[in-house]
């Protein structure tokens, strides 16, 4: 993959799958122009018809369940979508050499239809690699418990899976921001990510990485990584770079780094990049990591960033249940007690059983995740009700201090 | 002619329910049959459980076409949810021309830059709504045609939602397989249900409180000012209680129903509720006073926060006051708990202007769904024959949305 992949031909496809998948390629190709060809996979007709990419990279699948509309969040209808357009898709593998998959996890037709996608390519001998977001706590218990399982069924199918977990997005960007604009944003990361990678290994370098480097690093992480990045500009680029990368909620503020077993660092430059200033990058982020972490470094050369220096990381780290919710932390025991009273009469109810079989299988051994879904009572199955800032579904009574 | 027969379909929180509506042949609404059922697999106004909850829709159309005689082939849905909300975009052109006429043609531009909204991808418009023409950044006006001027504008309301969550319902209704007419707002039939046009024109805020969603709908000189629609409903009040006193949530429904209020009621406050022992909870037994405490918490702050909402919508001009419709509605002391927090004269709505032999429609519970039947009814007969270019029928078709959700024309 050399001088042909430089120049985005064929051999390099980027599928955006559903509406979060879709949103990413589109800030793709309005952001970075050079981007190879892109092209999006949904069951939405309009969705597809309204988005900027060509009407021949469209793909419409699943018509025959989903009618020409969402999903509207059902995993199987998005599984049995992309399992039953098979033909349609395999246009999208035809003559690629690697594939990167894209979409938000916790959707209907992302989580359903990307793992058969994935399968598809790697039947083709092409390469996968697959970068998808991972919800915001707002958008509920059930999303997150569905981006679970697809990401566990992912790290299966793809060669490599890059996880972004929007919620760390937050406290990079502040808790004030408003949702549309929190969505918008983790479109910009995804984009981004996407892009770095890409030409990561894609366009030689002064220093140069391979899909080879990407591979060993990921192999042996259960193929989930972590992505970060770091912008500097003008005279202190490098220092400033560097500072933003540490601090970037997407590596934990460095505590990613400090575990993880191996990491790959690109650097972009303008013409005017130094060996100083990849130095001034490198060392901190050499002392950040264990001894034993196998690092591999990068570094290319691009007059679009000149006076600018960008640090990309992607860190070898297996995603972890981020049990923290605050909703947790507003658990009452009375309210445990009185949703347990709920359910149990109501075992033969469908909605009730399915929805907790699917949570009791991945919350196997993880209480904390079991309460926390308790903790909005009759509202777990659905997105929290947040009113500025507060999560409503708890009791009035009890965020006003009320004795009763 | 045989004009078939209006239906209108709402998969609610607490209940679905489907009622049938014909025009008499002097042009006045007669609802003639309905059916409804507890809801299933519906949680926040959201279908969480597709399945369950298309095989109870299934069952109330049904039940709806036994009662009203009739086949059903399309429904008018009306959706509410957490996701909506409503903005004012403005679009403006210059008239060509020093003090040129203001043309029909300057008015469907000027309407269709007002609708054409950046949105992100993943919302979809649901309904449109124009407010009033401005000319020349000053004179506002219902009609500009004729008028004179350099410049004019439109003030437009946009309803946008979810696409995701627009589109599970439409994809229930045609699973079924029905046609689906229109998805309208739930807010917004409520308010038609059950608002007279002097109610309109003197300005009136619409509350619904639903199972699991509240909505609302702010009227001022016969216009739509805002609307929207919040995820707490009815369930959190229940879910309170079930909480403060460690009660099953079905116990604690009943509760609700039985004994709850809105307002402390000072002269019961130590009378005691006993809930019997059940499955492997204890009897307990609380006062009454500390039951309208829990409620009146959730329902004070559920006020507040609408009124938040409409901060800047000079709601003590609201002659008509406050006027409150859904299952909560009949809570007792909820208008009164109304009346403190808008500062506003607060009754219950009463249904207008339809007719028919089933009781139930004036109850406030059935407000939406009645109010969607008059909603297609509106839209019925403003219809003009003939072929329409595509962009002419999008003006024609906004032009008579917002003529039904007006307050003049007759009733």
């Amino acid at each position: 993959m050399n001088e042909k992949t430089e120049k985005a031909g064929p051999q390099v496809a980027v599928v955006g799958v559903g509406h979060g998948g879709m949103a990413a390629v589109m800030r793709l190709i309005t952001d970075w122009p050079e981007a190879p060809r892109v092209f999006a996979v949904g069951t939405d007709r309009e969705m597809l018809e309204r988005s900027l990419i060509p009407p021949a990279d469209r793909v419409l699948i699943g018509e025959a369940k989903a009618l020409g509309l969402s999903t509207g969040g059902n995993v199987e209808v998005g599984r049995e979508a992309a399992e039953a357009d098979r033909d349609r898709l395999q246009g999208v593998f035809a003559g690629v050499k690697m594939a990167f998959l894209v979409g938000g996890l916790g959707g209907g037709l992302a989580t359903g239809a990307l793992p058969v996608l994935a399968r598809m390519a790697r039947a083709f001998g092409v390469m996968t690699v697959c970068v998808v977001t991972l919800p915001f706590d707002f958008e509920g218990e059930n999303r997150r418990v569905r981006a679970e399982e697809g990401l566990t069924e992912l790290q299966e199918a793809a060669d490599v899976v890059i996880a972004v977990p929007n919620q760390k997005l937050f406290a990079k960007f502040g808790t004030e921001m408003r949702i549309a604009d929190a969505f918008g944003r983790a479109d910009k990361v995804l984009s981004r990510a996407l892009y770095s990678i890409w030409r990561m290994i894609s366009r030689p370098g002064l220093i140069s990485l391979d899909y080879a480097d990407l591979h060993a690093l990921l192999a042996g992480s259960g193929g989930v990584g972590a992505f970060g990045y770091g912008d500097g500009n003008g005279a202190g680029k490098a220092a400033e770079a560097v500072r933003d990368l540490m601090a970037n909620p997407l590596l934990d503020g460095g505590r990613v780094l400090h575990e993880c077993e191996s990491v790959l660092v690109n650097i972009a430059g303008g013409p005017d990049l130094t060996l100083v200033e990849i130095e001034t990058v490198m060392t901190p982020i050499r002392e950040a990591l264990r001894q034993d972490a196998h690092l591999a470094m990068g570094a290319i050369v691009d007059e679009a960033w000149r006076d600018h220096l960008t640090v990309t990381v992607l860190a070898a780290e297996t995603w972890r249940k981020d049990a923290s919710g605050q909703m947790q932390l507003l658990l009452n025991a009375r309210q445990r007690a009185a949703e347990e009273s709920e359910t149990e009469p109501e075992m033969d109810a469908v909605p009730v059983r399915k929805a907790r079989g699917g949570r009791d299988q991945s919350g196997q051994g993880d209480l904390s995740l079991e309460d926390g879904a308790r903790a909005r009572g009759r509202f777990k199955d659905v997105e929290p009700t947040i009113v500025d800032g507060q999560n409503v579904d708890i009791p009035t009574f009890m965020r006003r201090n009320m004795a009763i | 002619m045989t004009i078939p027969p209006l239906v209108a379909l709402e998969i609610g929180t607490s209940k679905v329910t489907a009622v049938v509506g014909e025009v008499k042949p002097d042009g006045s609404l007669l609802i003639t049959g309905m059916g409804r059922e507890d809801s299933k697999g519906v949680r926040k106004g959201e279908i969480v459980d597709f399945d369950t909850a298309l095989a109870c829709v299934k069952s109330v159309l049904i039940r709806a076409e036994e009662n009203a005689q009739v086949e059903i082939g399309s429904v008018l849905l009306a959706v509410s949810g957490g996701h909506l909300q409503s903005l004012v975009n403005q679009g403006s052109k210059m008239i060509s021309g020093k003090n040129a006429e203001i043309t029909e043609a300057d008015e469907a531009e000027v309407m269709d830059l007002a609708r054409a909204m950046n949105l992100p991808p993943d919302r979809e418009v649901i309904h449109s709504i124009g407010q009033h023409f401005i000319i020349d950044g000053d004179r506002i006006v219902h009609r500009a045609v004729g008028m004179d001027g350099s410049k004019l504008a439109l003030d437009m309301l946009i309803v946008h939602g979810a696409r995701s969550r627009l589109h599970t319902p439409v994809r229930l209704v045609r699973t079924i397989p029905l046609e689906l007419e229109d998805q309208v707002f739930g807010g917004l039939c409520s308010a038609l249900a059950v608002l007279t046009p002097e109610q309109k024109e003197s300005g009136a805020l619409v509350i619904d409180l639903g199972g699991g969603t509240t909505d609302y709908v702010l009227y001022a000189s016969s216009k739509i000012a805002a609307m929207g629609s919040l995820a707490v409903g009815g369930d959190h009040v229940t879910n309170d209680i079930a909480t403060a006193f460690n009660i099953q949530t079905r116990q604690a429904e009943r509760v609700k129903r039985e004994s709850g209020a809105a307002v402390v009621d000072l002269a019961n406050k130590m009378k005691t509720i006993t809930v019997p022992a059940d499955m492997s909870f204890e009897a307990r037994t609380f006062t009454q006073g500390a039951l309208h405490t829990v409620v009146n918490a959730r329902l004070d702050e559920l006020f507040q926060f609408i009124a938040r909402r409409l901060h800047g919508e000079n709601l003590h001009q609201l002659k008509a006051g406050v006027i409150l419709t859904g299952g909560g509605a009949k809570l007792k002391g909820v208008k009164d708990l109304a009346e403190k927090v808008f500062r506003l004269p607060c009754a219950v709505g009463r249904i207008q202007g339809v007719s028919g032999a089933i009781t139930q429609v004036s109850d406030p519970e059935y407000a939406t769904v009645v109010g969607l039947v008059k909603f297609g009814h509106k839209m019925a007969r403003q219809v003009e024959p003939g072929a329409l270019a595509q962009w002419w029928e999008r003006t024609v078709r906004w032009m008579r949305t917002t003529r039904a959700v007006e307050g003049h024309g007759d009733e």
